[in-house]
């Protein structure tokens, strides 16, 4: 009898197993026309690079927030989303200055349209001509990224790849054209509360390979370098938006310059970035 | 005072201003005989032979250059400009390192398994390592620091004599404000070079440097851009002198060489906690761990030269003291893959031609004159400045005329382009004297003066003087659309004003040769950025 009774609790518990295990979500965004959503994104930086001796730190903090406004998603899952630079601040900390930029009511748009997995189809600064430009906008609307997503039905606890390359032009506070080459390893963990409710909890990680070119005060410059990232995401369940997401990476480069000054700067660079996307009622 | 002497006193005076104007006057009348022989049309001829087609761009080191140092010192020779030590060249020895791959190597044993790890991936030789085969124990020594002002030493009491050291990248506390160190800026000691010094000193073979992983995500090991390992690295960027010392084997290794010599990375992240915390050491040796490591760095040598020349003072005390002018005379040679008919050849007539005309026509001027100045003249064309100031570098680090004796350093740097009456001058602010000689010598030549600020120093070969301490400045008119590009032609100059730059660098260098003033020179710190 106590024999059998083990064996059901065995049973039971692969079943359940089992039937978590079979657990599957379609991964593939469904993006409700007029909804309304704030992101708030945080990033941290730090980098030294060592050069003519010294190892420099330098610290980035950005803190920035935006409105999303879906404002129409196509019968092909294409969405048309708006969004609305409100306010942003940039702090810079090297070299024995401490710096803070506000930037309040900026009012940039950027319209972006993304496929049903999340690939930025189209980027356009629809920003009114009366309003300001802040410096920088056409870097930032490129990173308006959403997460790229299978677009099938994934399994609790598959894993899967994606290779995800991506270029940024030159422009005026960046001299490199910079390519970057990620190899993203995705699991799906499963549900998750946080913060009271209910996400899907997914983990990626993998390497990084930068790769740059550039050209600054008649200097040529190249930038060499790899590392890592690892990050949780939590999608909402309905509409496959990433609610919350926590990236760390870290890249280990070296930037050679030639010119009148030859140097070679290694260089290490650490970062966080959280987004943090809740819905507008 | 009595009438007599007051007469006596006046007539004195009246003669002494007398001879006074006489002499200055008789001097600009020196001075304007010898400007007349710089002319427009002479800067124009030296121009469209330095920067001609058939010159290719100037590169270092190439045939061409070589033809250019050679066309330098004929003038020279015809000015009757003297020699040093029986020649006008200076060769400049410089070398291109990069790593022979397949002399590269690094294995660990330990506790009975052998593992070799890959190159680029896994360990990177760093920009200093020397060549070298090694067979050692390892050594884990924190941040490798001897630091007595801290009272922190990662080697006390551990020997580290003829092994390899295992050393973690920047200083302990790096971003707490309260660390024995600074906390908020590294100080010199979380530098590779210092790491590398120190473990030199302290007798280790080998170095293995890894990235601290308490505040830094990626150990990656990035090593170095070296030209065998990296697409992108092209001819030039890894150009230096072959002076600086290479003593031991170092190299960068990853997270892999940390599991196989500690376990694992967070363990290494427990013993930097712990170092963090106590602000203590805690250096051991591995036990049963043997490296074996071979690096091979091929220097590549190469030569070029810088042309010197002289004019020996006329002052019988001050002729030991020099003023250097100069002007780097290559540029950065032609584009190897072209299409037909396409212009490939970078011709650097403004970049700079201009400045090495300016300079072969001061030394015309002041060869020409009787009366020579007080202070002798060494005229420098240098090698290799588009490369990294090479030629410069080399001529402060071997002087062929004592540097405690050199005065001041003039530079002709694109002096042929923009508005005819825009000229910049670098050096003013930490100059002042000499500055204001500038400024005043300029009455004469009308030009707009712009000064840049420190942050620009750097950019030419009088950024090599700077360092030595030596008052320096440089002419420069301004960057253009044609700056490192093929169109730098010399149709595109502007002769007229070359010549009157290198009126105002004459007349400037004559006031310095000739004047009784000591400049006051700020001490120069390196801020290139």
């Amino acid at each position: 009898m106590k024999k059998l009774t083990r064996f059901l609790g065995v049973a039971l518990l692969l079943a359940s197993t089992h039937t978590f295990a079979q657990e599957a979500f379609m991964l593939k965004y469904n993006l409700q026309p007029n909804k309304k959503y704030i992101q708030e994104v945080t990033t941290t930086q730090n980098v030294v690079q060592s050069m003519m001796g010294q190892e420099i730190k330098a610290d980035v903090d950005v803190k920035g927030e935006t409105e999303m406004i879906v404002e129409k998603v196509e019968t092909s899952g294409n969405a048309n989303i708006l969004y609305t630079i409100r306010n942003f601040s940039v702090r810079s900390a090297a070299m024995g200055k401490d710096t803070t930029m506000n930037f309040k009511d900026v009012n940039n748009k950027i319209s972006v349209t993304v496929s049903p997995l999340g690939k930025n189809l189209a980027t356009k600064d629809v920003t009114e001509p009366n309003v300001k430009k802040i410096p920088g906008i056409d870097e930032l609307s490129k990173n308006l990224k959403f997460m790229i997503l299978p677009g099938k039905n994934v399994k609790v606890g598959e894993e899967w790849k994606d290779t995800q390359i991506d270029s940024i032009k030159p422009s005026v506070s960046n001299p490199f054209l910079l390519i970057s080459k990620q190899d993203v390893e995705y699991k799906l963990v499963g549900k998750e509360a946080k913060d009271g409710k209910q996400y899907i909890k997914i983990l990626s990680k993998g390497p990084i390979m930068v790769s740059g070119k550039g050209e600054q005060m008649g200097m040529e410059m190249m930038l060499e370098g790899s590392g890592k990232f690892e990050a949780v995401t939590y999608l909402d369940s309905q509409t496959m938006m990433a609610m919350y997401s926590e990236v760390t990476m870290g890249n280990d480069m070296t930037i050679s310059i030639v010119g009148q000054q030859n140097m070679t700067i290694p260089m290490t660079q650490n970062g966080k970035t959280i987004v943090k996307i809740t819905e507008k009622k | 005072m009595k009438k007599s002497s007051r007469v006596s006193f006046l007539s004195k005076g009246l003669l002494f201003a007398f001879l006074l104007v006489f002499y200055q006057s008789k001097a600009q009348s020196v001075v304007n005989k010898a400007l007349q022989s710089i002319t427009s049309a002479q800067i124009k001829e030296y121009i469209d032979y330095l920067a001609s087609d058939e010159m290719k761009g100037r590169a270092t080191p190439s045939v061409e250059l070589d033809k250019a140092a050679q066309y330098i010192a004929d003038k020279f020779a015809a000015f009757g400009i003297q020699k040093i030590n029986n020649t006008y060249f200076q060769e400049v020895p410089f070398c291109a390192p990069d790593l022979v791959k397949e002399k590269c190597s690094f294995t660990i044993t330990r506790n009975g398994q052998t593992k070799e790890f890959t190159l680029k991936n896994q360990y990177n030789p760093l920009f200093n390592t020397a060549s070298g085969s090694l067979n050692a124990a390892v050594v884990f020594v924190g941040y490798g620091i001897t630091a007595p002002e801290y009272n922190y030493d990662d080697y006390k009491n551990i020997d580290v004599k003829g092994k390899i050291v295992l050393v973690m990248k920047h200083e302990p506390g790096e971003n707490d404000k309260n660390s024995i160190f600074d906390g908020v800026r590294n100080t010199k000691y979380a530098s590779i070079e210092t790491k590398i010094e120190n473990a030199v000193a302290h007798g280790a073979a080998g170095l293995l440097l890894v990235t601290d992983p308490l505040n830094h995500y990626s150990l990656h090991p990035q090593g170095y851009n070296w030209k065998s390992l990296s697409s992108f690295v092209y001819e030039g960027l890894n150009y230096e002198l072959c002076d600086g010392e290479r003593k031991i084997p170092a190299v960068q290794v990853g997270e892999n060489v940390i599991e196989m010599l500690l376990g694992n990375v967070d363990e290494l992240k427990k013993i930097q906690q712990n170092i963090d915390k106590l602000m203590q050491p805690n250096s051991f040796e591995i036990k049963g761990a043997k490296v074996e490591l071979a690096t091979e760095i091929n220097l590549n040598s190469m030569n070029s030269k810088n042309v010197v020349g002289y004019i020996e003072g006329s002052d019988a005390t001050l002729k030991k003291e020099y003023i250097v002018i100069g002007a780097h005379y290559d540029h950065i040679g032609y584009k190897k893959k072209h299409k037909q008919g396409e212009d490939y050849i970078f011709n650097g007539a403004d970049d700079n031609a201009s400045g090495t005309a300016g300079v072969i026509a001061i030394a015309n001027a002041l060869s020409r004159m009787k009366e020579k100045p007080k202070r002798s003249v060494i005229f420098i064309l240098f090698t290799a400045e588009e490369v990294g100031l090479i030629g410069s570098e080399y001529y402060v680090n071997h002087p062929l005329f004592p540097l405690e004796n050199t005065r001041a350093m003039l530079n002709l740097d694109m002096i042929s382009r923009n508005h005819i009456d825009s000229l910049e001058f670098e050096g003013a602010e930490i100059n002042p004297d000499l500055g204001k000689i500038v400024e005043q010598e300029n009455q004469h030549e009308g030009f707009v003066l712009y000064k840049p600020t420190r942050d620009l120093y750097g950019f030419s070969d009088h950024y090599n003087f700077f360092k030595k301490n030596i008052t320096a400045m440089s002419f420069f008119t301004g960057l253009h659309e044609d700056y490192h590009k093929v169109g730098d032609n010399p149709d595109k100059i502007n002769a007229e004003k070359a010549a009157r730059v290198s009126k105002l660098a004459f007349r400037v260098l004559w006031n310095v040769a000739n004047d009784n003033k000591h400049y006051q020179t700020k001490e120069y710190k390196a801020r290139f950025f």
